[in-house]
């Protein structure tokens, strides 16, 4: 058999025996092709550029993740439709029950603070993701006019606050005027003089407040602030501290055998990467008596039972 | 499979391979190629020969309106706001008031504006018959921006009020697809 022959048999042979084979991979091929060529040649839409990208943070470029900002949006639509509508119930009952608690402390504030913001004319919204921390998504809203429709004919103004939402095992969750939320911590620290339990912490954009008891064993009158002496109370946030913020009645004075409920609020913005390690007294005086004028100060403290620090580990 | 015959199989689909594309390439650069180019030619010798004065100028419309759209595909936001906005204002400053009229929103044309008529006296009382646009600012709202500008007239004699400010609303659908309204 010549060469010709014998490669001719060959062939027919093959392609007999990989009939199948060869089909499959051609057809495989021809797909693979054709939808090569429909992906060069298919253009795809233009769409104006835009740098408005409500759910990008603009502190990381980090996106929101698109089951979280769908929900938002559908919760943030209809939150601002009910208070148009002055149906303020529906729209108290769409917060977060905590928030609800901590920052308006019962449907009337709330009522006060949407008329406040929303007047009598329709108002529309949008927002700008702030920043993410775990499944907590910070945003910032501002409530307007329906400037489109107005030409922000008479004025031109906004307000604006920052939003929360939380993606929990049960729903995505609106908090409203900052809050973030609230954690147990039962820190409790206790020498000769008095014991202090920390049982809550209060999360908010801008603060950290920890919530107090603090028992006088002493016969004494114990002052932990008032103002005389600077940094008297500090949260150690790493390598820096901050101070007690506006403590309202402007001093923290424990009477001889009393117990205090203290909340303590101290900056820390929510989204700044640092953990609270201690809370520190720096400034603690077990006083025989306790005036609270400065020209009698320093005779208080000459005859003071012990002046001391404190720290308190918040880990 | 022997080795002889893996390299036969290996070799056979090698070529198959090699002349399905050479055949494509062919079929690409002699076929499909010249007739594409063919019919464009084919198109461009009708299109000239029943070219008319009417043709000619729709052409011209569509050839300007898409040299148009190129140009604001390339822009930025406060360009093609800036763009809009210009294309308004020729229209009230050519007296075209019904072009402008549909440039504006419906809900604030029924709110300020609710006929052409009333438009048009607030239009010729509030411009200058000459109008220079000075932007001053541009901040956006969500989906909407608010071009700060200043109306001047350039032909306003020291003294006259010659200028005035206002703040003007745009939303983009889309590229060359827009409605605003203004401060009244």
């Amino acid at each position: 058999m010549n060469f010709w022959t014998d490669l001719r048999i060959r062939t027919r042979q093959f392609f007999k025996k990989y009939k199948n084979i060869i089909i499959i991979a051609l057809v495989a091929w021809a797909v693979i092709f054709v939808i090569n060529m429909i992906l060069k040649y298919r253009k795809e839409p233009e769409t104006p550029i835009s740098t408005y990208t409500p759910n990008k943070s603009i502190m990381s470029d980090e996106e929101v993740p698109k089951k979280v900002h769908t929900t938002a949006n559908k919760i943030l639509d209809e939150f601002v439709e009910y208070c148009n509508q002055k149906q303020y119930e529906k729209a108290y009952n769409m917060i977060d029950e905590e928030c609800r608690e901590e920052v308006y402390g019962g449907i009337d504030l709330f009522i006060k603070h949407i008329q406040e913001v929303f007047g009598n004319s329709k108002k529309i919204y949008n927002i700008q993701n702030y920043s993410n921390v775990g499944k907590t998504y910070v945003y910032n809203i501002r409530i307007l006019e329906d400037i489109i429709t107005t030409g922000t004919t008479g004025n031109y103004n906004y307000y604006e606050e920052k939003i929360v939402f939380k993606d929990t095992n049960n729903g995505i969750k609106l908090c409203m005027g900052g809050f973030i939320g609230k954690e147990e911590i039962n820190v409790i620290a206790e020498d000769d003089y008095m014991k202090i339990n920390i049982y809550e912490k209060v999360l908010r954009y801008e603060t950290e407040e920890y919530r107090m008891k603090i028992t006088n064993k002493t016969q004494d009158t114990i002052v932990l602030y008032d103002g005389s002496v600077s940094s008297e109370i500090v949260l150690d946030i790493g390598n820096q501290t901050r101070g007690l913020e506006n403590y309202e009645n402007g001093a923290i004075i424990i009477n001889p055998g009393a117990t205090k409920e203290i909340g303590m609020e101290f900056t820390k913005f929510f989204d700044d990467g640092r953990t609270a390690n201690k809370l520190i007294f720096n400034s603690i005086r077990v006083l025989k008596s306790y005036s609270g004028e400065e020209n009698r100060r320093e005779q208080e403290l000459a005859n003071a039972t012990k002046l001391y620090s404190m720290n308190i580990d918040l880990k | 499979m022997k080795k002889k015959e893996v390299i036969s199989f290996v070799v056979l689909i090698l070529v198959t391979l090699i002349l399905a594309i050479i055949n494509f390439n062919l079929f690409q650069s002699k076929i499909v190629k010249p007739t594409q180019h063919n019919e464009e030619i084919k198109k461009q010798y009708e299109t000239r020969g029943s070219s008319n004065n009417t043709v000619q100028k729709s052409s011209t419309d569509e050839e300007l309106a898409e040299n148009k759209l190129e140009k604001l595909k390339d822009m930025g936001e406060r360009d093609r706001m800036e763009t809009y906005f210009a294309e308004y204002i020729a229209h009230v400053e050519k007296e075209e008031y019904e072009q402008a009229y549909v440039l504006l929103n419906e809900t604030f044309k029924a709110n300020y504006f609710p006929t052409l008529e009333e438009y048009k006296n607030y239009v010729k009382q509030k411009y200058p018959s000459m109008i220079g646009v000075e932007y001053n600012d541009i901040e956006r709202q969500g989906e909407y921006y608010i071009l700060f500008i200043s109306i001047i007239n350039p032909l306003a004699n020291k003294g006259e009020n010659s200028s005035f400010n206002q703040r003007i609303v745009l939303y983009e659908r889309d590229f060359n697809d827009f409605e605003l309204s203004f401060s009244v």
